[in-house]
């Protein structure tokens, strides 16, 4: 309790130091929200061509849409800083200066910003989650809504955990924020229907680098009509498997990522003055 | 209260060269040596102390720092401060130490220089009244309320300093450690931080360990020194100790009456140098001649009217063993 109640006083300060340059405050914002906006026009006009993509329709493609921009959304906020140390800053020394201040060494980098440009795909996320969810076949109850926030929660684990994995190898190699910026790349596919691409891709996105939880496996809880290959696989209940691969895949990504980042701290080699 | 005990940190390096060749030589195969950056360590310092660390650039300094502040794991051996194993209890030990490091700012840089302060009493867990009494006197003391209501990016390089000194003390640390503190400050800021940190051990009875280029830091703050070289101790003990242990020149400055002769048989024999109006000044080499032997022959022979003792500087001495 006391290092979250410490986390948002950095965090607020922070934010204050931030709103100090109320130009690049503002251009920051609005440049998010145009570029999500262009995202979701572009998806509207694919459907005015065809009346379904794989089996999806409008408004399910814009759930999937909306859940996908809310987690990235939410990633950006509170976890944007990682880029900065993976991209060099922990080889220009910062480890010394987190490892001096009595707090978890992730906790203060996840308060040295809170990226305000997310609020446009935040905005965006919620917006189009309002907007589609009275169009799904599933009527949502308050169950629902808090099946929601659980695989909210599974994603931004999945998030985390990925950009923790590539963040602490420059723990040993002082730089990977190339490798963190490729593995990220794969992010975008998380905005379609997972089932539009080759197979290979789609194994790729559900075991290896598994963003497919993030929107596309939730979509397929609430669109019970809607098959996928990879399901029929297994001989368990679609909504028991959907939500323990959710859960146990993220948490296992999760405790991965930690171990390698205590591991790596643990034999971190930068040096210098 | 801080001991280190066979303490030794070694790098892996990359000897391959530093081209496309040696890129590619380096996958099939690599040419990686070790190498210590400090070895086989043993001291200690009391609780109390102001104890400074010197060597020359690669000397081991800082890698010596990062080690007992818990920044960087040993190789070998062990270091202990209060008690603590600087690395395995870090987030425990930081509680009761306050690191400055010269070249690197902790401070938030587009907020006054106050809110950056102010964040470091639910950090580091300080009740409320003994924080304000710390502020007050720390930021009084190094002259940092004079600024503390400036945006950090508009301070100098000097005031800059004095208030991450500030920052690393609010929360009453038993051992400070400062790594280069005065790097590229104004003879007047050093001046006051040297001051200022003086008078905190003196009042507060902080233990500071301090690493410095400037020698007037360590030859003005410190009781006890470590002189290390090429990652080994070179001296460990009192600075005192350490002067008279290597210091192997004094210069005597002797200024003779107006009718004395320009040329004296003892001055020449001294290889004494006219340095002003019956003025002369000759180094005394210890080991080979006893100062007092020869100030007395000086005296007694020479109508002296004044006699000035130039013991070696810490400078000076170090250069000479180096």
């Amino acid at each position: 309790m006391h290092l979250l109640a410490t986390y948002f006083k950095i965090i607020g300060l922070r934010f204050l130091g931030a709103t100090q340059y109320k130009a690049d405050f503002f251009i920051g914002i609005s440049g998010l929200l145009i570029q999500q906006m262009v995202v979701v026009l572009v998806v509207v006009s694919i459907f005015s061509g065809v009346d379904e993509l794989a089996g999806f329709g409008l408004f399910d493609v814009l759930f999937i849409l909306g859940l996908a921009q809310l987690v990235r959304g939410l990633d950006l906020a509170y976890n944007d800083y990682i880029w900065v140390e993976a991209f060099g800053g922990f080889a220009q020394g910062s480890l010394y200066h987190y490892s001096i201040r009595p707090l978890p060494i992730y906790l203060q980098i996840l308060s040295n910003r809170l990226n305000i440009q997310s609020l446009g795909p935040i905005g965006i996320g919620i917006t189009l989650l309002c907007f589609s969810i009275p169009e799904l076949p599933t009527v949502f109850t308050a169950a629902d809504y808090a099946l929601l926030v659980y695989f909210t929660t599974c994603g931004l684990l999945t998030m985390f955990a990925i950009k923790l994995i590539a963040a602490s190898l420059a723990l040993w190699f002082g730089r990977s924020g190339e490798l963190m910026q490729v593995l990220h790349e794969f992010v975008e596919f998380i905005r379609y229907p997972m089932s539009i691409y080759a197979l290979p891709l789609q194994l790729l996105l559900t075991f290896i680098l598994p963003f497919g939880l993030i929107s596309f496996v939730p979509a397929l809880y609430w669109l019970p009509e809607v098959g996928w290959p990879l399901l029929d696989a297994f001989a368990v209940e679609r909504s028991i498997l959907l939500i323990s691969y959710a859960g146990g895949y993220s948490l296992f990504f999760f405790c991965v990522s930690l171990c390698l980042w205590h591991f790596g701290l643990r034999h971190a080699c930068v040096s210098g003055t | 209260m801080i001991t280190a005990s066979n303490l030794s940190k070694h790098y892996l390096i990359n000897r391959n060269k530093a081209s496309m060749t040696g890129f590619l030589k380096s996958f099939i195969r690599p040419n990686k040596e070790i190498v210590g950056a400090v070895k086989n360590l043993d001291f200690e310092i009391k609780t109390g102390a102001i104890c400074g660390i010197v060597g020359l650039n690669g000397a081991g300094k800082s890698t010596l720092i990062k080690m007992l502040t818990g920044v960087i794991k040993a190789s070998e051996g062990d270091c202990q401060v209060m008690g603590y194993r600087p690395f395995d209890d870090r987030q425990e030990y930081v509680q009761n130490i306050g690191v400055v490091f010269g070249q690197r700012s902790q401070m938030i840089w587009d907020l006054p220089v106050r809110n950056s302060l102010d964040i470091l009493r639910p950090i580091y867990r300080v009740e409320a009244a003994a924080f304000k009494q710390n502020l007050d006197y720390y930021t009084s003391i190094f002259g940092v309320d004079e600024f503390i209501d400036q945006p950090v990016r508009l301070l100098s390089l000097g005031q800059r300093m004095r208030a991450e000194i500030v920052s690393a003390l609010l929360h009453d640390p038993k051992v400070l450690f400062l790594d280069e503190p005065t790097i590229g400050l104004d003879v007047l800021v050093k001046k006051k931080i040297r001051h200022a940190i003086a008078d905190m051990n003196k009042t507060k009875g902080t233990t500071v360990i301090l690493t410095s280029h400037d020698l007037e830091d360590i030859d003005t703050l410190c009781d006890q020194l470590i002189v290390l070289d090429k990652g080994q101790v070179l001296f460990d003990g009192k600075k005192s100790d350490f002067v008279q242990q290597y210091r192997s020149h004094k210069t005597v400055v002797i200024k003779l009456a107006d009718n004395a002769t320009s040329e004296h048989a003892l001055l020449v024999q001294h290889q004494a140098k006219l340095t002003g109006d019956q003025q002369w000044t000759l180094a005394i080499n210890e080991a080979e001649t006893s100062a007092t032997d020869v100030i007395k022959q000086l005296v007694n022979a020479l109508p002296v009217i004044d006699l000035t003792i130039h013991e070696q500087k810490l400078e000076d001495i170090l250069q000479s063993i180096y």
